[in-house]
């Protein structure tokens, strides 16, 4: 993400020097996620994520659209993920990074690809009326983890909202106020969680691009659960696993170019789903208040 | 509706601070003072940039609208000789905003938006206040930001309410603890020259209530973080 933001060379050194010996500044274990604060706001679809000092909120609203025309049945989903200065001043207003890319092509792809919401059911006339479902992603806070807490900000916010009652007589669409129907909840096929993982080389730098295994040499590289900023900055590359309860595997990313062994990538997998079983409980154990 | 605030909610910025007023909900972060790029680059001053960016959507020309009139206030009230050929960042997200069926919006509902920008201003304005003296930057009054509303009988309220003949945002400065000016003051609807200064008028003397409210706040932030020994 951003590349060691005032880290002195000491620092850097410091830090990865306790990561191999498995020990992290905060006090984590390896394998450990920071705790989840999610708070649920007065309005429907809104929710608030902390991930220790990472803070993102997520604003879900509804309004009726035409659909696409190549989509005629289908509903309009879209997320919106601006990352501005006030998390942070390395990120610059108005024009995204690589990396502010790629958190929200990951997001997309773990949300919106993997059919979490049903875009079918948002349909009310085909070809002419749909709902267009928009999830906005506020960024306040940044201390690594940007992807996996928004992950769980819009899938709880989605969970969360519910669009106004709609009744099609003819030509006719009228839309009831939250006063006259109950209002509906979306339905939600599936909820994914992401975890990402910070990969390091503990080894020279070489073998980042050689790749270590060569028959009788051991890799070494492991992988650590939740980076904070710090630690995303040292890392060689991430992988981002997105998996639901039922260990559906939705999507799998791999970027820094660090060659990864299958086992380790096997290895995260399983993990991941242990802190996506524990992380799809506490949403549920949320939204029932 | 009575006024929320938490001072030094985030982590990253110079000076942050989380404002609940009248339904709407706005957190403020500031950035610097910090070097500036060399198009914002003032020799003398500092360059204000602000930033709002709305609960729902993209910023339109309606934020940019309200970014200008925040910044051209700011800039008053900011010691810049201080920070010269450098930036200070203020950042306005807003959160939450309570309408009767905000969830769901369409197009017809843009002239309830503009209405709405009084309220918004309101709240960024108090909570840029608590977010600069957070930020330990210098200014040569503290300022805050009352909103009052003539109902359709007459009758001058404080707090916006949905049903108004007219809308008055004002904003004075407080020195010494006393009212010292107007800085800013934005109007809405049709109202008489006598109906004004009578809404100035209370607005003085509700300031100062709201004043007293937040530098309560800001004197527990700033004793937080410097330590004076007596």
């Amino acid at each position: 993400m951003v590349k060691l933001a005032g880290l002195s060379l000491n620092e850097q050194e410091f830090l990865t020097d306790s990561l191999k010996q498995g020990i992290r500044s905060d006090g984590r274990s390896l394998d450990q996620f920071r705790d989840v604060e999610i708070t649920l706001g007065d309005q429907p679809g809104y929710v608030d994520v902390r991930l220790g000092k990472t803070r993102v909120a997520v604003r879900v609203s509804g309004s009726i659209t035409k659909p696409y025309e190549d989509r005629p049945f289908e509903g309009i989903f879209t997320i919106s993920t601006e990352i501005g200065p006030i998390a942070g001043a390395f990120f610059e207003n108005g024009r995204p990074s690589d990396e502010e890319v790629l958190v929200s092509r990951l997001i997309e792809k773990a949300i919106k690809r993997s059919g979490a919401l049903d875009v079918e059911g948002l349909c009310i006339v085909a070809g002419d009326k749909c709902w267009n479902i928009r999830a906005d992603i506020h960024f306040m806070d940044f201390d690594g983890g940007f992807i996996d807490a928004s992950c769980i900000g819009v899938i709880t916010a989605l969970q969360h909202f519910s669009r106004p009652e709609v009744t099609v007589s003819g030509e006719q669409v009228v839309v009831y106020s939250t006063d006259e129907r109950e209002p509906v909840k979306l339905s939600i096929l599936h909820v994914p969680i992401c975890v990402t993982f910070a990969l390091f080389n503990p080894k020279e730098k070489e073998e980042n691009i050689k790749g270590g295994a060569d028959g009788n040499e051991e890799a070494g590289e492991f992988a650590i659960v939740d980076a904070t900023m710090k630690e995303e900055g040292l890392s060689n590359g991430t992988l981002t696993i997105t998996m639901n309860k039922n260990k559906e595997i939705c999507q799998i990313s791999k970027s820094g170019g660090l060659p990864a062994e299958g086992l380790m990538v096997m290895d995260c997998a399983n993990k991941a789903y242990g802190i996506v079983e524990k992380l799809t409980d506490q949403i549920k154990e949320v939204l029932k208040q | 509706m009575e006024l929320d605030a938490k001072i030094g909610v985030l982590n990253n910025a110079g000076g942050s601070s989380e404002v609940s007023l009248n339904g709407i909900k706005v957190v403020c972060g500031i950035n610097g003072p910090m070097e500036a790029r060399p198009r914002q680059e003032l020799p003398t001053t500092c360059y204000l940039e602000v930033i709002i960016r709305p609960a729902i959507g993209n910023p339109t020309v309606r934020e940019k609208y309200m970014e200008d009139k925040i910044k051209n206030f700011l800039n008053s009230v900011i010691i810049g000789n201080l920070y010269p050929r450098q930036v200070i960042q203020v950042n306005l997200q807003i959160l939450e905003k309570k309408n009767n069926n905000s969830s769901y919006t369409s197009d017809s509902d843009e002239s309830a938006a503009t209405e709405d920008v009084l309220l918004e201003l309101n709240c960024c304005i108090n909570s840029a206040f608590l977010a600069l003296v957070d930020a330990n930057i210098s200014i040569y009054k503290a300022f805050n930001s009352n909103i009052f509303t003539y109902t359709h009988k007459g009758s001058l309220v404080k707090d916006g309410l949905s049903e108004a003949k007219s809308r008055h945002l004002v904003v004075y400065g407080i020195k010494n603890n006393k009212v010292d000016e107007l800085l800013y003051g934005e109007n809405v609807g049709r109202f008489s020259e006598k109906k004004l200064f009578m809404a100035l008028e209370r607005g003085e003397k509700e300031s100062m209530i709201l004043h007293s409210k937040l530098k309560e706040l800001s004197v527990e932030s700033v004793k937080q973080k410097f330590v004076y020994l007596s």
